[in-house]
């Protein structure tokens, strides 16, 4: 902790560091980099200029900025109405077996939560948390009167509307976060994130839009200014902006948008790293990815769907809360410790499943269900009062105990630090969901989850619920509005063991809790201090020549249908060299260009390239990311000699991360097991990193003079799926 | 409007841009000069060739139906002879849509499209009344679930609700418990075809605009068009196909003043576009860019210029990730308009879309004069292909600005045609309409 201010150049290594974390390749470092070199001048406006001081204070300006890590909320939509009444399921109540018949959950393959509720058993998880007291379920969570529509139900919960509803006056077509956002302004683009296909009304702000941030694509605009081809365009569009289009609103807006979206690519490519699995682990990913780089987000939102289980809900329900869980514990052993008392989750659905089962083996729409809490400085609990199956509400739905807009109020005012009541146009007494405010260690610890000790929140409100041990008997609601049931009284080696064995997301929470400095001290250093077990990422390969132009054509995306072309021979203007594909692979295209100064030049194309189709994928998102399409569909290749590059671009590969290509001596280079002379994964570099891609451009430089071939290994295969071969004159 | 008075250039690309897909300066000069009536006209009156559907063939799943269907759709879109029945066609998919999400049967939604399309310039009551018994529509919006024992509201409430009236607006909650009694028993056979089931039906009085007698489902949409609801439903549908064609408006004088054209009209479709394109306040500068283009518009306006394929750039990938599939709406209320389609994730989106189609244009001919052009006149020849002839200084001068680098001694134009493609695309001109 005495390390402040840190030692010259420290501050740069660690910046350098940070930058490096979120930087997914190596030419995308090399164009930050150079970006940085450049100056701040010329990257007005640029997240890249404005974020590197913001590391650098974090880092090295002491306590007051490096307390000012921003808390942050993720929320977690469980879209189609998530039932909460097998969720945390009630293990004492005997209308439940009656109600569910078959869908009833035995209670004794459930998780243990308490004497009344165990939790589903998909869950191992969210388990976890909770017995390390991480984790809070609200019961009876919705809004009166719920006329059972999907529509209507998330317009209530996005925009924050009251249970007449009618929305808030001083901003009707704005969502309850957007509005928070309002009062932050518009200068960071990182403050709202919605990650996903669209953005929900939740984030819309008067003032203030949401980054909507798709799940990973191959190319990113704006990532990659390196490319020429590129950022000429990019100049293009921010030059319109500078000068204004002239066009009116809609077309201010697409330009303005149009820059933002330069600027934040960067950024927006990095949190793709690691993401893969189901849609809601990427997303995940992404929203710790985010985090991580300390861009000051403070709201993300994202979205799991599915949960509209009106017949055969048992597996399908099962799966959701399995992916959901998941996507959790990699959420938090994804996030960097340092920050994991300044982020919270928490879950909602626009409501709960009816309590009595249909013939289908579902459910159909419901009322209340549960919210669900979980983070390091969450106070695990239950709360909220049971609504019970013996008394139900007209359409047969379990009664709300609990307003949704005091989940918004607990998060606004003891999360956010905002006033809750210009934003959601009332008062709501906020749940004391939280142990201590965000970067704060709770007065007592967490890791010894003893119920009664802890300290509740300090929220406004907290101190008007009275912390019981015990839930209530299932159909008694207490009177109160928040009655808190803590988890299991443990040991605390008890705890920690279990909360530690798995996923190591508990375990970074106690790290952080055991090493962390106490209020009031950087939060930074000691994030960096404890995790040093990262090694710098491999540096880039350095540009060949300045300046760099790089200006490798973006090859089209392979037309479909057609026939294959295989070019036998292709005579290239200039030097007269003549170099034929190998005709070992059928569906070879090739681009050679040669000459002893010019750049490779997608003018010299003799036609497109063509390919087999690529296999469609098999949902209509096509979110899948293990598809695999078999064959790049064109590896395009090009020379250019003194100084000597072989450069090759694949495209429509399979997304995958370790498709590689290899020059081989053309000697023997045709045997199958030939050693590379070199090789270099998709992300230009000789080891695969992280991101899966379905294209990249590689270059071997100081190839000697010869003939060579040129093959690519589409992930994990063995035998290339193309191979071309070359003359480097 | 003075009858007969000529229509100037900018006029006539301003039509066509709005009832169609836009057409390049050389197609539209000879229409320069000509009166209103007549170009209008030529647009609505001219005699085309059937489209030809597509084979769907029942070895292949779902899924690669549906992309057969999706593709010819934006093929028809981009290179069909009318493209006034194209939009017209998308207009009505968007108002009255059904989703291979709920209904994964591409078979279905083509017949759908059928009726749409062979309906879509004529009697809206006939379009309505045909839809209303559409395999694709019962299934989607549950109607065949409807019966006597168990009313199912979803299609009598979206049918007033978001087809033909608006929320609230000339009927309540019993008007819509007694229409889902009304459409009771029509529903499918187990092939999937419409049937009415008269055991299935409520055939006892019901309660409908204050109208009671034993309603059936049919006479609801007479009704609701041409009978005790017209002056609702002409209001609200008028309102839609201004804001599809003209753009939003708040001009309850200008509204009303359509509905009415729309009524006496008979609800006839392609009169009331007539009537509409002969108005004044649609070539009113207030109607200039006022309407985003979707990412489907955007695309196929593309692909129009090109001479590019759906099939070949497999453009419908690239709109599943905007948001826009056909045949795919979000929800039974269509897709949303103009600043929904504005983000930063649709300009990631649209200039990856953009390069990979200024990348397969580049080894055509198309744009091929501009090598060996100035700037000045290559941007110009660019900005003509892409129906977009009229930009603002600030575009013009960073479109020649970009060719200019991308002639610098040490690149020699390298791939200039894709990246001036690129560029246009995403000027704000050619996104908005």
């Amino acid at each position: 902790m005495s390390q402040y201010p840190p030692e010259p150049g420290r501050a740069e290594a660690v910046a350098d560091r940070v930058l490096e974390a979120l930087d997914t390749v190596g030419d995308t470092v090399l164009s930050r980099r150079r970006t940085l070199q450049i100056g701040a001048g010329v990257a007005a406006g640029s997240m890249l200029a404005s974020r590197l001081p913001m590391v650098r204070g974090l880092v090295g300006l002491g306590t007051a900025e490096a307390t000012q890590i921003p808390s942050t909320i993720v929320l977690v939509y469980l879209d189609g109405g998530n039932d909460g009444l097998n969720t945390l399921v009630p293990l004492t109540n005997p209308k439940y077996q009656d109600l569910r018949g078959s869908l009833a959950i035995p209670g004794n393959t459930t998780l243990p939560v308490d004497a009344d509720y165990g939790l589903h058993t998909s869950l191992p998880f969210m388990h976890s948390m909770w017995t390390a007291g991480k984790a809070a379920f609200v019961r009876g969570v919705g809004y009166s009167n719920n006329n059972l529509s999907h529509f209507t139900s998330i317009d209530h919960w996005h925009y924050g509307y009251g249970a007449s509803g009618s929305p808030v006056a001083a901003s009707p077509h704005s969502g309850w976060a957007g509005r928070f956002a309002d009062t932050i302004g518009p200068s960071n683009p990182f403050t709202t994130v919605a990650i996903g296909p669209y953005t929900p009304v939740s984030l819309r702000g008067a003032s203030v839009a949401a980054l909507q941030i798709p799940i990973p694509q191959s190319q990113l605009f704006g990532a990659n200014l390196g490319d020429l081809n590129e950022k000429w365009v990019a100049d293009a569009l921010r030059s319109i902006n500078t000068t204004g289009s002239g066009t009116g609103p809609l077309g201010n807006g697409l330009t303005a948008r149009a820059v933002s979206a330069i600027d934040v690519a960067p950024s927006v490519a990095s949190s793709w790293n690691g993401a893969d699995g189901t849609a809601i682990n990427r997303q995940m990913t992404m929203a710790a990815n985010l985090i991580n780089a300390r861009l000051g987000v403070r709201v993300i939102s994202v979205i799991i769907d599915g949960f509209d289980t009106h017949a055969q809900q048992a597996v399908t329900h099962s799966r959701l809360l399995s992916d959901l869980d998941t996507a959790l514990s990699g959420f938090f052993s994804r996030l960097d410790p340092a920050l994991s008392r300044s982020v919270a989750i928490m879950t909602y659905s626009e409501f709960g499943r009816r309590a009595r089962a249909n013939s289908s083996a579902g459910t159909d729409h419901g009322s209340s269900s549960i919210a669900m809490m979980f983070g390091a400085n969450v106070a695990g609990g239950i709360y909220g009062d049971e609504p019970g199956l013996t008394t139900l509400d007209a359409a047969g739905n379990s009664l709300v105990t609990t307003d949704f807009r005091r989940l918004y109020s607990t998060v606004l005012a003891s999360w956010l630090g905002t006033n809750p009541d210009p934003i959601l146009g009332a008062t709501h007494v906020p749940l004391p969901l939280f142990a201590a405010q965000p970067g704060v260690i709770p007065s007592t610890t967490s890791t010894t989850s003893t119920s009664t000790t802890r300290a509740p929140a300090p929220a406004a409100g907290a101190s008007t619920l009275v912390p019981v041990t015990r839930a209530p008997a299932p159909d008694s609601p207490s009177a109160g509005g928040g009655t808190r049931v803590a988890p299991p009284a443990a040991g605390p080696g008890v705890t920690t063991t279990t909360a530690a064995a798995i996923a190591g997301s508990s375990a970074a929470f106690d790290s952080a809790s055991t090493t962390l400095p106490t209020a009031g001290q950087p939060i930074l250093l000691s994030a960096t201090t404890t995790q040093p077990a990262q090694p710098p990422t491999t540096q880039p390969t350095p540009p060949l020549a300045a300046p760099q132009p790089a200006a490798q054509p973006q090859p089209a995306a392979a037309p479909s249908g057609a026939g294959i072309i295989v070019p036998t021979e292709l005579v290239v203007p200039g030097n007269g060299a003549v170099i034929a594909p190998s005709p070992t692979v059928p569906g070879t295209t090739v681009l050679i260009t040669v000459g002893p100064t010019s750049e490779p030049t997608p003018e010299g194309i003799p036609g497109e390239p063509v390919g087999p189709t690529a296999v469609p994928p098999t949902s209509a998102a096509h979110s899948s990311t293990t598809v695999l399409t078999g064959n790049p569909s064109s590896l395009q290749v090009a020379v250019r000699a003194q100084p000597s590059v072989i450069s090759a671009t694949v495209t429509n590969g399979p997304l995958r991360n370790d498709t590689w290509i290899g020059v081989f001596s053309a000697a023997n280079g045709a045997r199958t097991n030939a050693a590379p002379l070199a090789i270099r994964y998709l992300n230009n570099r000789t080891r695969p990193g992280i991101v899966t891609r379905t294209s990249g451009a590689v270059r071997f430089t100081g190839v000697a003079k010869g003939t060579y071939l040129v093959k690519v290994f589409a992930g994990g295969a063995t035998a290339p799926v193309r191979q071309l071969r070359v003359l480097v004159p | 409007m003075v009858s007969g008075m000529p229509m100037t250039a900018d006029e006539v690309a301003h039509l066509y841009r709005r009832a169609g897909f836009a057409a390049v300066p050389s197609a539209l000069s000879p229409l320069v000069g000509q009166s209103r009536e007549s170009v209008v006209a030529g647009l609505l009156d001219g005699v085309f060739p059937a489209p030809s559907y597509p084979t769907l063939s029942p070895t292949d799943s779902d899924y690669q139906q549906l992309v057969v269907i999706r593709r010819w759709w934006l093929q028809q879109m981009a290179s069909a002879a009318n493209p006034v029945l194209e939009k017209l066609t998308f207009f009505w998919h968007n108002l009255i849509p059904t989703s291979y999400w709920k209904v994964p049967v591409p078979a279905m939604l083509l017949a759908q499209n059928q009726i749409l399309r062979n309906n879509a310039l004529g009697s809206i009551q006939t379009l309505l009344s045909a839809i209303a018994v559409d395999p694709a529509m019962l299934w989607y919006l549950d109607n065949y679930l409807n019966v006597a024992s168990s009313p199912n509201e979803n299609f009598a409430r979206e049918l007033m609700e978001l087809f033909t009236l608006g929320a609230d607006q000339g009927y309540v909650q019993g008007d819509v418990v007694d229409a889902a009694r009304a459409w009771s028993g029509h529903t499918l056979t187990p092939g999937r075809a419409y049937t009415f089931v008269s055991g299935e039906h409520d055939s006892g009085s019901k309660s409908i605009f204050g109208i009671t007698k034993n309603w059936d489902g049919p006479e609801l949409i007479g009704e609701i068009l041409n009978g005790v609801r017209a002056n609702v439903s002409s209001l609200f549908l008028a309102r839609r196909l201004w804001n599809w064609y003209a753009g939003p408006t708040s001009d309850t004088v200008l509204l009303a003043s359509l509905a009415a054209t729309l009524r006496s009209a008979q609800m006839n479709t392609k009169e009331f576009l007539r009537a509409m394109f002969l108005r004044d306040e649609f070539y009113s500068p207030m109607y200039r860019n006022v309407l985003v283009r979707g990412p489907i518009e955007w695309g196929v306006c593309m692909l129009r210029a090109t001479g590019l394929t759906a099939q070949g750039t497999q453009i419908d990938w690239a709109l599943a990730d905007l948001g826009q599939s056909p045949f795919e709406p979000p929800s039974v209320s269509g897709w949303k308009q103009n600043e929904y389609w504005i983000s930063q994730a649709a300009v990631w989106k649209k200039a990856t879309m953009a390069g990979t189609i200024g990348w397969s244009a580049d080894g055509t001919s198309f744009l091929s004069a501009v090598p060996a052009q100035g700037p000045a006149a290559a941007v110009q020849t660019a900005l003509d292909a892409f129906a977009t002839p009229t930009v603002s200084a600030a575009t013009r001068s960073a479109l020649e600005a970009l060719l200019t680098a991308n002639r610098d001694p040490g690149i020699g134009g390298a791939g200039q045609r894709a990246n001036l493609i690129r560029a246009v695309a995403l000027t704000p001109e050619f996104q908005l309409s």
